[in-house]
């Protein structure tokens, strides 16, 4: 899995991304899984599956799981019950297992997480070098490559701590980019910035779903979901309450508390 | 210029800027805004003067009445004729006792020196990443050594003695400023890894092919490990990991052997008498029994597994360890011994017990510093780890070595731990000192990075988690340059009172720089009675290397800070 080749995006930019079309082959498998804290029942009885493609994000109050759920997928948190299968590797307690699929599997946070020590640069090219002994002159060429699509490349050589809020989150997409996962995850990536920041790292979240690229995205942003999701997932203590493609969910949701929340959140 | 704002107005020419005040400019203002502020100030500026002026005044005259040739304080009394001066004499006539300790040969003084001057050239390469920096400070220090050779020269002239090689401190002088010119740093770096050898034969003496072979046994032990661990094909690491397997269940096999006839030896001495004795004599033929039965099977499955870690590693450092301990054991000595018959490379040797003065506080700061530093940071990973075992051991080295002074530590070295060991097989005084110090200091310093690793945000560990990399890299690459940079002061904090510390020595009768001051010198009849000028000037030396590391240490802080904007 050394593949350092750049490749240029394949598809048409101005795609609309909820036409794009979604292959039956299967990215994510939750099945019947289930997470405790001590004696507090965080996650019930999930099942999930994700198509290669598919644009899903996930809503819900906080507190309802959401995070906790996709956290589970890269094994950043540990499911007691049940089982999740990422790109047909089963995550296990097996090291191996679980850095296989962390390498497939990309991440960007809310509070981006960026290695304050190290340059743009040298953050975007860690992981393709030390991971996957990608040669170091190669992992920068992907780097640019990618901090180019974010349109940062002009800030290569800063530190994150020189960088804006918007700015350091579409550096932490770029980096996971760099790794060319198969799946992003998204954990609630545009909550932490200002209203104006907010745009510009949705424009790169919406760039890379019009690419085709699997994602799972905890968000609050309902215009994104609209715009982007082929699918929407409403969750609540710790359960999925109803899931739908976005028109539906939005217009006509069938379960009273999603009704409810969808007014407190749309309400103003 | 005043012009009231109802009226309108309209500026003619614009004001030039002027120079403020004289009471507002330079030093006149730095007096008015720090020493005279308000009357209370001002009075107790005046009497801040006057303190100082009580102490300056008979401080300067004890020090430019000073005697600096005498043969005893009994001299010097007469020549002060109760005038108020120090009696510097004393480390006139025993510099070099307080710099190489009273039992080291005076001929040798120069293989000390030395080696002192090529640490300064072993540590820029470490402390300066920077190479034009490095090579800034190659340039002070070798300034620094001319003129102190000039110096030495200028005094050797005057009082008629051999404080200092001149010849060699030019010599070293154009080397350390040539090397930073010509040598690139990572040449410097491979020069650094080689010093603790050098040092080692420049202090100790002995034959060079000593700690020669030392150094090849660690360089093909960490072969071993990264070809096998590395990036090598599976093919070769089965080959190597299967010749270390093999290597090790022999020497597996070998020691319980050995041991279990060792055990039927001290069943034999011990007897039957007595109930004691015949519980000894039974337990040791019975686990003698136990081993020769099953040294074969053990020896073989501990080689088994060995090979079979080829493809993941985990066992290799375990083997790695065990190839260089066999190694060390039974190879060292009797290869050095073997290399020196062919050809020899000599010095004198000299024992851990002629070794004094400020030299062994030298040896001892600098060797315990860059020993418990990693040490700390191994314990401190240790106390995070998620594995209960090492977890508890790291816990309560860490707890046990906190809760007892270092003196008690001190005592255990030079005493107890002979009882400890089987007869006959005690091993160096200085290297049992450094042990304890190096176990002290870093159990302290463990825990100072503890807090540094505390500091980080979670979301630091989870973004290196996300991104693939393992333990080892995500410590590595991300957590540890940042936790240490935190750590930086607590860090300093203790290597420098480790280097205090290295005083407490003189406790267990080593003759340190205080061990020194307080026996061979003041016990002498010629100095019995001088207290300021010996400890003065103890602390003077003591001052120079502390306050060097601290200013370092702020230095450091200050290149490394490029998070906080």
């Amino acid at each position: 899995m050394t593949d350092t080749t750049i490749t240029p995006p394949s598809v048409d930019m101005h795609v609309n991304a909820s036409q794009m079309k979604i292959s039956d082959e299967i990215a994510i498998q939750i099945h019947a899984m289930n997470k405790w804290y001590g004696n507090f029942h965080v996650l019930r009885d999930i099942n999930l599956t994700v198509n290669r493609g598919e644009r899903i994000v996930i809503c819900g109050p906080s507190g309802s799981g959401k995070s906790t759920l996709i956290r589970c997928i890269n094994a950043l948190e540990e499911h007691q019950r049940g089982s999740i299968t990422v790109d047909g590797t089963l995550l296990s307690s097996d090291l191996k297992n679980i850095d296989k699929i962390r390498s497939e599997v990309g991440m960007c946070f809310q509070h981006f997480n960026l290695f304050p020590h190290l340059t743009i640069l040298e953050n975007c090219t860690l992981a393709p070098i030390y991971v996957r002994k990608t040669p170091k002159k190669d992992a920068e060429e992907t780097a640019m490559y990618f901090l180019e699509k974010v349109k940062i490349p002009e800030q290569a050589d800063k530190y994150p701590g020189q960088l804006s809020g918007g700015q350091q989150q579409r550096v932490a997409i770029a980096r996971s980019l760099c790794m060319r996962p198969r799946i992003m995850l998204f954990d609630e990536p545009t909550s932490a910035l200002d209203p104006e920041m907010i745009k510009e790292v949705l424009d790169t979240m919406i760039q890379l779903a019009e690419e085709g690229m699997t994602m799972l995205c905890v968000t609050h942003e309902m215009g994104f979901a609209r715009q982007v999701a082929n699918r929407v997932i409403f969750m609540d203590a710790g359960q999925i309450v109803e899931q739908n493609a976005p028109e539906p969910f939005f217009t006509n949701p069938q379960n009273d508390r999603t009704k409810l929340f969808l007014s407190q959140i749309l309400g103003h | 210029m005043s012009t009231s704002h109802t009226e309108a107005f309209v500026q003619k020419a614009p004001i030039p800027p002027s120079e403020p005040p004289a009471t507002e400019r330079g030093f006149v203002k730095w007096l008015r805004e720090n020493l005279f502020s308000s009357w209370f100030n001002s009075i107790l500026t005046l009497l801040a003067i006057y303190c100082i002026y009580l102490v300056a005044v008979p401080a300067a005259t004890w020090f430019g009445n000073g005697v600096w040739y005498a043969e005893s304080i009994r001299d010097c009394r007469d020549i002060l004729q109760g005038q108020l001066g120090g009696c510097f004499a004393v480390l006139v006539d025993r510099w070099d006792h307080l710099l190489f300790g009273f039992n080291y040969p005076p001929e040798d003084y120069w293989r000390p020196t030395l080696a002192a001057i090529l640490l300064v050239a072993a540590a820029l390469p470490i402390m300066f990443t920077n190479p034009g920096m490095m090579q800034r400070a190659f340039f002070y220090a070798a300034g620094g050594l001319a003129v102190f050779t000039l110096a030495a020269w200028g005094l050797d002239a005057l009082f008629d003695e051999q404080p200092f090689n001149p010849l060699m401190g030019f010599v070293m002088a154009i080397v350390l400023g040539g090397v930073s010119i010509f040598v690139p740093r990572k040449f410097l770096l491979i020069y650094s890894g080689l010093y603790p050898f050098i040092a080692y034969f420049l202090l100790w003496g002995g034959s060079l092919w000593l700690p020669l072979t030392v150094l090849a046994v660690i360089l093909a032990t960490a072969g071993v490990f990264v070809l096998v661990s590395g990036k090598i094909d599976l093919e070769v690491r089965r080959i190597v990991a299967g010749v270390v397997g093999v290597i090790a269940a022999i020497g597996l096999g070998y020691l319980l052997w050995q041991g279990a006839w060792e055990l039927i030896y001290i069943a034999d001495s011990v007897g039957t008498d007595g109930v004691v004795n015949s519980i000894t004599f039974v337990v040791c033929w019975l686990l003698s029994v136990f081993m020769f039965l099953f040294f074969l099977p053990m020896a073989g499955f501990v080689g088994y597994a060995i090979f079979n870690s080829a493809e993941d590693g985990g066992l290799v450092s375990v083997a790695s360890a065990l190839m260089f301990l066999i190694a060390a054991t039974y190879g060292i000595a009797p290869a050095a011994e073997f290399l020196n018959s062919i050809i020899a490379i000599e010095l004198t040797e000299i024992a851990s017990r002629q070794m004094g003065g400020f030299m062994l506080n030298m040896i001892l700061g600098t060797v315990c510093v860059a020993l418990s530093i990693p040490l700390g940071i191994v314990l401190a990973l240790g106390r995070q780890s998620n594995m209960p075992l090492i977890k508890g051991v790291c816990v309560i080295f860490i707890e046990f070595v906190r809760g007892v002074p270092l003196i008690t530590l001190l005592f255990v070295a030079n005493v107890m731990l002979a009882y400890f060991l089987p007869p006959g097989n005690t091993f160096d005084l200085i290297l049992r000192v450094i042990i304890m110090i190096t176990m002290f200091s870093a159990a302290y310093i463990a825990e100072v990075i503890r807090g540094g690793l505390a500091a980080l945000p979670r979301g630091q560990y989870e973004a290196a988690d996300s991104l693939g990399l393992n333990y080892t890299q995500s410590m590595q690459l991300i957590i540890l340059p940042q936790a240490l940079k935190i750590s930086i002061p607590g860090i300093v904090n203790v290597a420098v009172g480790l280097f205090k510390d290295t005083t407490l020595v003189s406790v267990i009768s080593m003759f340190d720089t205080v061990g020194m001051i307080r026996g061979p010198i003041q016990q002498t009849t010629d100095w019995l009675g001088i207290y300021w000028e010996l400890f003065g000037f103890a602390a003077l030396l003591f001052f120079v290397v502390c306050y060097g590391i601290s200013q370092y240490s702020q230095w450091l802080e200050r290149q490394l800070a490029t998070d906080r904007r």
